[in-house]
């Protein structure tokens, strides 16, 4: 009697190997899920749709752009309202130039809709922006005309890459205006 | 940089000189960033794709370095030129940058028409009023955020980006010269982002500026009202606005506070 639910319970066990080999491959695989992630964003994975932009080519390549716009806007952000350098083209309303157009009902998609230039990402990978309650989300004529009449000026400035390869890692010296007012505030301090 | 040994720091009145090894220290860093900037500038030329484009926009001076502390922005306000019943100041302001007074209390105003009085005398006179962009501007002091910033040439703006809408700015200046956006916008202009829950006044136009062109309220004072504006550069002996001041009486508003404000009026 012994003996044999000692043998049953060694047949459990014999049985229980592929079971526990493939839960620890299951948990080895949801723990590289980060790893699988990045090579599915490689390689295709699922890709949103994004809707194509007028003009010939990107202020800067796509790829780039893909991974670093924020910064690139940060950035410019800083550069116009603090020291007053514009860029003919790369500003949040340049953007909105080339890259939102009329509906087939004739009107410029909502910011909230799908079809917003920036919701195509922005709702895939979950980031909300708060650009839109004060900038312009369409292109406007005005400013287009604005743009074309001041003359343009290509600039290498300090901490902005002059080139940029594609696959090749880029550093934007960008320093948030957070970062910003609290030197100011501790000069402003120090000088007391 | 090495560490300062601990009984020096902290000293008040101390002189800025430092220990001989310390200067060592800092020469041999001076040298190294020579080489890097050497190499970036020449790194620069070789790739910069118009080197041409970059010695025309120092030519140009303004947008390749943005604001510069060479220059000072400033107005001069003939009030003599300045008819009460004329607006169009206060019009070209408003249309080009997006905001509407209806007369509600809580209605932007970045430029308004004052009729000042004296009340001994009963001389009056009617002059616009905005951001005085102030030299010792004080609602940048009273900023917890450092949005409220005066740019280098002197211009006063806030980067809506980091105020928070407290409103001490709008306390804190004695010219009333902000205002605070309290009900959602829409169809803001393209150059004059305006959004709820931030403190807004006069930019003097800055995009305008950055482009090389005048205020609109000066644009528009001199082809539709008495000419009665002059914009310049303060800093610049021989700019029309310079000049003017060199040659009449003009007075600041509230001179008194020593706030050093850029605006001046003549005729008060």
């Amino acid at each position: 009697m012994c003996a044999a639910s000692r043998s049953q319970r060694g047949v459990r066990r014999m049985g229980d190997r592929p079971i526990i080999l493939g839960a620890l491959a299951l948990l080895l695989v949801i723990l590289a899920a980060p790893f699988w992630d990045g090579v599915l964003a490689h390689t295709g994975g699922v890709p949103p749709a994004i809707p194509a932009a007028k003009g010939a080519h990107c202020v800067r390549p796509t790829r780039w752009m893909l991974k670093y716009h924020m910064k690139l806007l940060m950035q410019l952000r800083y550069e116009a309202v603090h020291e007053g350098i514009r860029h003919k083209d790369e500003s949040l309303p340049g953007c909105m130039s080339c890259h939102v157009s009329r509906l087939p009902d004739g009107k410029y998609p909502s910011v909230t809709s799908k079809k917003f230039f920036c919701n195509a990402c922005h709702d895939y990978v979950g980031v909300r922006i708060d650009c839109f309650s004060c900038h312009t989300n369409r292109p406007d004529a005005a400013y287009r005309a604005m743009q074309e009449a001041s003359r343009a000026v290509v600039l290498a400035h300090a901490g902005r890459p002059a080139a940029i390869v594609p696959g090749q890692a880029v550093s934007i010296s960008s320093v948030s205006p957070r970062t910003q007012a609290t030197r100011w505030r501790s000069r402003f301090w120090r000088s007391q | 940089m090495r560490p300062r040994p601990h009984s020096e720091e902290g000293r008040v009145g101390r002189s800025r000189e430092e220990p001989a090894g310390f200067e060592e220290g800092e020469n041999g860093i001076d040298e190294g960033r020579r080489r890097l900037v050497g190499a970036a500038v020449v790194g620069a030329l070789v790739l910069a794709p118009g080197v041409s484009l970059i010695a025309y926009a120092e030519a140009d001076g303004r947008r390749a370095t943005g604001a510069s502390s060479k220059r000072r922005w400033g107005l001069l306000i003939d009030t003599t030129k300045c008819k009460p019943s004329c607006t169009a100041c206060v019009t070209a302001c408003s249309s080009y940058n997006g905001w509407k007074n209806e007369g509600r209390p809580t209605d932007p105003q970045w430029i308004r028409k004052v009729q000042v009085t004296d009340p001994k005398t009963g001389f009056s006179r009617s002059v616009p009023v905005m951001c005085q962009h102030c030299a010792n501007a004080p609602c940048v002091e009273v900023c917890p955020t450092g949005a409220s910033f005066r740019r280098a040439d002197g211009i006063v703006l806030v980067d809506r980006h980091i105020c928070i809408g407290c409103r001490f700015c709008m306390m804190a200046c004695p010219y009333k010269a902000r205002s605070f956006v309290s009900e959602n916008l829409t169809e803001q202009k393209p150059w004059a982002p305006r959004g709820k829950g931030t403190v807004e006044g006069c930019t003097l136009c800055v995009p305008r500026i950055d482009a090389g062109k005048v205020p609109a309220c000066v644009e528009a004072c001199a082809r539709e009202g008495g000419g009665a504006m002059t914009f310049g550069n303060l800093k610049d002996p021989a700019s029309a606005l310079s000049r003017a001041l060199a040659e009449y009486p003009s007075v600041q508003l509230r001179a008194d506070l020593m706030l050093d404000p850029g605006v001046h009026y003549r005729g008060l």
